[in-house]
């Protein structure tokens, strides 16, 4: 299930940043254009930049050009570097967006150092297609960077959840120490499998909306046992009903029924007891067997 | 009279018709030597389920790559194509299968002796390693274009499931390329990501996949013809 829900998360994440350029059909004429750039792929760039360059500058579709500069990316010279940043500069926006997520694919770090700008000055579409060309080349502190500079919260959730896809857990506990803790924060640690800051802040009960954000959080990343453990002292060491509850749901998400089975035997409240027997009921777990046995002969 | 072999599939659930399951449960209920049977079979069977996973040992892994390897030239699959082939799971096998050769070009095209300075392994269990990486990549392939094929036909709930099992197992092959030091390889396979996505969307027009379906090829296409030149290129230079 943990396996299944972060999967879930992933696809979310990846889902955006697709140019428009790419759904539209190309004609029979520009299929036999499309063919010859890509044959340009076997030459060199000292041949093949001049004719994409003119590709890129006559009157050819948008289509044409999003195969141009695909291949323009492929040859890691300045020229080619230079021509994806005119474009990412530019106001053609589908164009804009190729030329971005090309610069992703190629790789080069000042090719990508040089979106920064771009990024501060974009909507935020193109500041999605950024972050989408961080994402592609696993540029975790650009990624950083780009959620610091975020001054649309959307943007900012967009980037912690793109960091949380790529593992980067430093840059999510800096992120966390200069803005503090928010959902989509909290979010990405599930993803990054960061369990130690959820623990953090789910043993915190200054904010209970973060904290049961976190301990449910906690049963996606499952770290284990050890992540069982400090749910369940969380959950004797808290009065707080809504706490106990995501400690419950917690446990659930992370196939914690031996835990659950722990807090059915320590319990003495009959209603608390009928409530972790039916979550366990629900995990559809063996355990659960040995609950209702117990109950039945109280 | 039934047999451990019968009690062992029924145990996990496989290849047993309704009727034969039927004769099981019946047999389970009114014939105390069968369910005697299986009561210590199934016991046996979760005490081999609860050992540890022990990891093989590397020069096992090696012979079991040769052999499967050598099985694989012996006989030669042939492409499947069924009538479910659909745009969708065209793109896929595309985008997959030339990923595949992708790789395995990119990995040819490295000279033996910076290959073992890399990996630190011998060659030949390099070689077998990176033959059974190209290989597990185009299995993937295949049976990620099958189940976009039935995607259509899926519950909401198991459409959910398959795409996410394809997430999961592209991403799994984007780590594998970057330990084998092709990270341009990992980088297109995060780019194409979400094309695969938007392929694998029941909202998707056929005009919209066919479309995206050629920016596929094309992607996949142009890096291959990248890594042929390169292999060209260290060959002329040998």
């Amino acid at each position: 299930m943990n396996h299944f829900t972060k999967t879930l998360l992933l696809t979310l994440i990846v889902t955006l940043g697709i140019p428009s350029a790419f759904a539209d059909t190309p004609t029979d004429k520009d299929q036999l254009k499309i063919s010859a750039i890509e044959s340009l792929m076997a030459t060199s760039s000292e041949k093949a930049l001049p004719i994409l360059s003119r590709v890129m500058t006559s009157d050819n579709s948008d289509v044409v050009k999003s195969r141009a500069l695909f291949v323009i990316g492929q040859f890691d010279v300045p020229e080619s570097r230079a021509i994806l940043l005119d474009l990412a500069r530019g106001t053609n926006a589908n164009l804009q967006a190729s030329a971005i997520r090309t610069i992703g694919i190629n790789g080069n770090a000042d090719a990508l150092a040089q979106l920064d700008d771009i990024f501060k000055n974009g909507d935020n579409t193109v500041k999605q297609h950024i972050l989408q060309a961080y994402l592609i080349a696993d540029d975790a502190e650009a990624m950083f960077k780009a959620a610091v500079a975020a001054e649309d919260s959307r943007v900012f959730d967009s980037a912690v959840q793109k960091l949380g896809a790529m593992g980067a857990t430093q840059q999510l506990k800096q992120l966390r120490e200069r803005a503090g803790t928010s959902q989509s924060l909290i979010h990405a640690y599930a993803i990054a499998g960061d369990t130690e800051s959820l623990l953090a802040i789910a043993k915190d009960s200054a904010n209970p909306t973060q904290q049961t954000h976190a301990i449910h959080s906690l049963g996606i990343a499952d770290d284990g046992p050890k992540t069982g453990e400090a749910l369940i002292d969380i959950y004797r060491s808290s009065q707080n009903d809504t706490v106990r509850r995501a400690v419950m749901n917690g446990l659930m998400v992370g196939d914690f029924d031996d835990h659950l089975l722990t807090l059915f035997s320590e319990s003495t409240d009959q209603k608390e007891k009928a409530e972790l027997l039916r979550q366990l009921v629900i995990m559809d777990s063996d355990i659960a067997m040995q609950a209702i046995d117990s109950a039945l002969s109280e | 009279m039934i047999d451990d072999e019968t009690l062992t599939l029924y145990f996990y659930n496989e290849t047993l018709t309704n009727h034969q399951r039927q004769e099981v449960e019946h047999a389970l209920a009114h014939n105390s030597a069968v369910a005697a049977a299986y009561a210590a079979l199934k016991q046996d069977l979760h005490a081999l389920r609860d050992q540890p996973v022990v990891r093989a040992p590397e020069h096992l892994k090696y012979q079991w790559h040769a052999a499967i390897d050598q099985a694989a030239q012996q006989t030669p699959r042939a492409p499947q194509r069924s009538r479910w082939f659909t745009f969708a799971m065209g793109s896929a096998v595309v985008a997959s299968v030339l990923a595949a050769f992708a790789i395995g070009t990119q990995y040819a095209a490295t000279p033996d002796a910076e290959r073992t300075r890399q990996t630190g392994v011998p060659l030949a269990a390099a070689d077998a390693d990176h033959s059974a990486f190209a290989r597990s990549l185009q299995i993937h392939v295949q049976s990620a274009a099958y189940d976009l094929s039935e995607l259509p036909d899926q519950t909401s709930d198991d459409q959910s499931t398959l795409v996410n099992d394809i997430v999961a197992q592209n991403r799994m092959f984007e780590r594998a390329a970057e330990t084998r030091d092709a990270p341009e390889i990992a980088r297109l396979m995060r780019a194409i990501e979400p094309v695969l996505l938007r392929l694998a969307d029941k909202d998707i027009t056929p005009q919209e996949a066919d479309a995206l379906r050629m920016q596929l090829a094309f992607e996949l296409n142009a890096m291959l013809t990248k890594l042929e030149s390169s292999t060209s290129e260290a060959l002329t230079t040998i």
